[in-house]
């Protein structure tokens, strides 16, 4: 675009050298026909082209100028004001300029021509004239004369008597000849020059007739001369009829004179003759030179005014740029001047917008970042209560999509997701501008599954479409609030086992001791009864023993020890012992294949399958047949691979009241038993980072404990730095 | 709207067709109307050179008698081509001679001077029509040695006699192109001749 610009604006400059040069030329030629007069024509033609080249450039400036106005190109009004004003500016003065010189040439040219010179140049010739014919006349009688002298000498002394004849008469040439032409005898003062001039036909013709002739020749590139033919008077028939012809010549001087009279007068009336067409000529150059000038003006006057406007729409463009948000907008800048200052300025602002904006936005990338780190979920909510932010540990936390929900007012996803309305309900008290900031426990269930969030919140700051606008942030503490509940449980056990373990050994001890002492020495029918009560002491003691065993495993947190170990074998010697115990059972087993060596305690994990199974045998005793499918598999979740262990039974299921507190201790819906089963299961379970959930089946009696471990091999391995591989 | 433009777009394509015609006219009808005529065309051979003799006749308009008449200096150059004829291609111009002369009227004598500008020679008539005719006759003008011609092949002689506009004064030259009144010249004549 540039170069192009450049290259017409080249064009242009050369046009312009170029007409120049030839208008120069043009009235060179006119003025002095010596230079250039050849290529008048051509000059002119060229010119003519010339201009017409250049009203093809304003026309295309023009059609260019309508079309930027037309589109409301920013600058073309400026653009078209300015040409307007340059127009203006530079063709009036032309204008004035042209009229006057106009009128002053042709003033100059009528009067170069003066009648009283034109006057004096007539009367100069004819005065010339006069003169050459009075001469003419005293030679025309001094050669009649001569005739009759010819006419009395005879044929033979005529080559004598001619020769004297020239020279007493002052001729320059003397030629007796007939009437059609043929030479008889002829004198002349050179000598060396043999061939007579001879009359041209014309005059001999006119002799012929009877007349006489006298002229004034231009006699063989020497001057004027006065030719004079005269016929010899004739004295008897038998004579030809004779011509003589005398050349006199004019002298110097006079030749001279009459030679500068004729050639002034030639030139005067050459230019008086030409004067119209003088005029006409000077006036088409004048002409031309106004049109070039005028046109030269007006287009120079186009690529000025699109020069001074280029900046003003460059920065027009540049605001539109900065409007749409292109803020690397960067604008050329035209030269030092206040336009220059204002472009360059312009660009500094765009800069400093760009850098305002690459730094807002690694802010809020920043920020971005650490709210999707944020273990805490957090949710943004405008005055309308819509969802206008959240995080993707919000998503996870309550089990949504709330991404694909921004801009949607909590009432429909609250619609959608029964979670979610949960959670909102639970908040909702808090929802109103008069709360600021504020603290709430919610327990939400999404998919069976019961989740404790901790919520706060407050009311933003009015910003930019964010007026009444709330931040919610929500931490799940259902692992929190398990785990202090589990705590408080085992210290509870721990405590229970220490206080009931340590007076139940003498217990047992002194009713065995009683037994030995005094069961000898009694009588019949006080032996059975004291056998019977020693022996429900001792036997309640044991009971009270594995009870205390019990609470104390619960309680107790034994160093864990990570082993590659084959999770379908430890299963399958589990569920094997199940196998013989009860012969309506039908355990059904489907291990996968896929199920690499993981790293878990192996008889820590054989105790959650044994507390599993036996739950299982228990849920399904008063069955007189049934099944209990046991599978493993791998699933991902996430980007963990994790390996799933299902036990599934056919038996009365889990009633609804102790569905959420199934894992707690000493819940159980059981007679006998200690309620820390599924307890201590939970807790294995998560010692190895794993979950486990126990949910009715769907459709069918019986429930199913799903049991996810991390398939960790290698690296864990590495962690832990135990050589497990070795124990295999 | 488009059938406006486009009755526009042809009627400034009519206009400018007349413009052009009106500009060219002129020319066109000097063409037809010639006021040079050359009148015969020989050709003699003599010592191996073709001579050509022709006889023109000159009739100026009044527009140029007058200018004659007031002090311009008229040329009149008389062209002749040799022109080789081919059967299946363009003829082709072998050779091409000029004979120029200006004339000039003397207003001291009252008569006219003919200058022969290849030679310089002046030569003065008391009448233009005598001067004309003096121009109008050339005679045995060498024109071409025979060695440069090839007995096989035909030529044809042209002659053309016409009035020099660009030897006029620079101010009268537009108007004498723009004008058939100054638009003197003579057909072609031919004459076949063969070496």
């Amino acid at each position: 675009m540039k170069r192009s610009v450049s290259l017409i604006l080249a064009a242009g400059l050369l046009l312009f050298v170029f007409m120049l040069t030839s208008l120069l030329m043009m009235s060179n030629s006119l003025q002095d026909s010596s230079h250039f007069s050849r290529f008048y024509l051509l000059l002119l033609v060229f010119n003519v082209a010339g201009l017409f080249a250049l009203v093809i450039l304003i026309a295309l400036n023009l059609r260019r100028l309508i079309r930027q106005l037309r589109k409301r190109v920013p600058g073309s009004r400026m653009t078209i004001r300015m040409v307007v004003m340059f127009c203006i500016l530079s063709v009036t003065p032309v204008l004035i300029v042209y009229y006057f010189s106009l009128d002053f040439l042709i003033r100059g040219i009528d009067n170069w021509f003066d009648l009283r010179v034109e006057q004096a140049l007539d009367d100069s010739l004819e005065l010339s004239r006069l003169s050459l014919d009075t001469r003419m006349r005293e030679l025309l009688k001094k050669t009649r004369q001569i005739a009759n002298e010819f006419s009395d000498i005879s044929d033979v002394s005529l080559p004598f008597e001619i020769d004297d004849l020239r020279v007493r008469n002052g001729a320059k040439e003397l030629t007796l000849m007939t009437r059609s032409g043929s030479i008889i005898a002829s004198s002349a003062d050179d000598p060396t020059h043999l061939v007579p001039d001879r009359p041209s036909d014309t005059i001999l013709l006119q002799l012929q007739q009877g007349n006489n002739y006298t002229g004034l020749d231009t006699i063989r590139d020497s001057g004027l001369h006065i030719r004079v033919v005269v016929n010899v008077p004739e004295f008897g028939i038998e004579k030809d009829t004779k011509i003589i012809q005398a050349l006199y010549p004019i002298s110097e001087r006079i030749n001279e004179l009459a030679e500068s009279v004729q050639n002034s007068y030639v030139k005067y009336k050459e230019l008086s003759y030409l004067r119209e067409q003088l005029k006409i000529s000077f006036v088409i150059i004048l002409t031309l030179v106004l049109l070039f000038s005028i046109f030269s003006a007006v287009w120079a006057a186009f690529y000025s005014a699109r020069r001074l406007a280029e900046p003003v729409r460059n920065l027009a463009r540049g605001t539109l740029d900065v409007a749409r948000g292109n803020y690397d907008t960067q604008l050329p800048v035209p030269g030092n001047d206040e336009l220059g200052f204002l472009v360059a300025s312009f660009n500094d602002m765009t800069r400093k917008i760009a850098q305002a904006q690459f730094e807002a936005e690694t802010q809020r990338s920043y920020l971005e970042a650490v709210l999707s780190r944020l273990s805490s979920g957090v949710l943004v909510l405008d005055h309308d209560n819509r969802l206008r932010t959240s995080n993707t540990s919000a998503e996870k936390i309550l089990g949504i999509p709330l991404s694909a929900f921004s801009n949607h007012p909590v009432s429909d996803i609250a619609g959608r997701y029964p979670a979610f309305e949960q959670f909102i309900n639970g908040i909702k008290n808090h929802l109103t501008p008069m709360h600021r900031d504020w603290r709430e426990q919610v327990t939400i269930t999404n998919q069976g599954h019961r989740t404790i969030l901790m919520c706060s919140g407050t009311t933003l700051l009015e910003t930019h479409h964010m007026e009444q606008g709330r931040i919610i942030v929500l931490d799940d503490i259902t692992a929190l609030v398990q785990g202090q509940k589990t705590a408080a449980w085992s210290e509870m056990a721990r405590r229970l086992a220490h206080e009931i373990k340590n007076p139940l050994t003498p217990i047992q001890l002194a009713t065995e001791r009683l037994r030995h002492k005094y069961l000898g020495g009694m009588q019949a029918n006080d032996t059975d009864t004291f056998d019977r009560l020693t022996n429900t002491i001792i036997q309640q003691v044991e009971t009270m023993k594995d009870m205390v065993n019990s609470f104390s495993d619960f309680s107790s947190t034994p160093e864990i020890n990570l082993q590659l170990t084959d999770i379908n074998a430890v299963l399958r010697e589990v569920a094997d012992l199940y196998s013989n115990l009860n012969r309506n059972a039908e355990i059904v087993t489907r291990f996968s294949t896929d199920i690499p060596p993981v790293l878990v305690d192996r008889s820590r994990l054989r105790q959650v399958f044994n507390n599993l199974l036996k739950n299982a045998f228990d849920a399904c005793e008063k069955r007189r047949l049934f099944r209990l499918d046991i599978s493993t598999g791998m699933v991902t979740l996430g980007d963990n691979q994790f390996v799933e262990i299902r036990i599934k039974d056919s038996g009365s299921g889990i009633t609804q009241d102790i569905m959420e507190k199934m894992f707690d201790p000493y819940a159980t819906t059981k007679t006998k038993g200690t309620g820390l089963g599924l307890a201590i299961v939970k807790k294995i379970v998560e010692e190895h980072k794993g979950s486990v959930t126990l949910n009715n089946n769907e459709g069918e009696p019986g429930a199913c404990a799903i049991i996810r471990i991390p398939a960790r091999t290698e690296v864990a391995l590495a962690e832990t730095g135990e050589k497990v591989r070795e124990s295999l | 709207m488009h059938a406006c433009k486009k009755d526009e777009m042809t009627r400034s394509t009519l206009v400018s067709l007349l413009l052009s015609i009106m500009i060219l006219l002129p020319a066109v009808c000097s063409a037809q109307s010639s006021a040079i005529q050359v009148e015969s065309l020989s050709s003699v051979i003599s010592q191996g050179v073709i001579n050509v003799s022709t006889k023109i006749t000159y009739e100026l308009s009044d527009e140029t008698r007058n200018a004659l008449d007031q002090g311009v200096a008229l040329e009149f150059d008389v062209i002749f081509r040799v022109r080789k004829k081919r059967q299946w291609l363009w003829d082709i111009v072998v050779t091409e001679k000029m004979l120029s002369y200006r004339v000039e009227h003397q207003p001291l004598s009252g008569h006219y001077l003919i200058t022969e500008l290849t030679n310089g020679k002046r030569h003065q008539f008391r009448t233009l029509g005598s001067a004309l005719q003096y121009i109008g006759k050339i005679d045995a003008f060498p024109l071409i040695d025979t060695d440069m011609l090839n007995q096989q092949n035909r030529y044809t002689v042209q002659a053309r006699a016409e009035l020099n506009i660009q030897s006029l004064p620079a101010p009268l030259r537009p108007l004498a192109y723009l004008s058939a009144h100054w638009h003197l010249a003579s057909a072609w004549q031919n004459l076949d001749i063969r070496p």
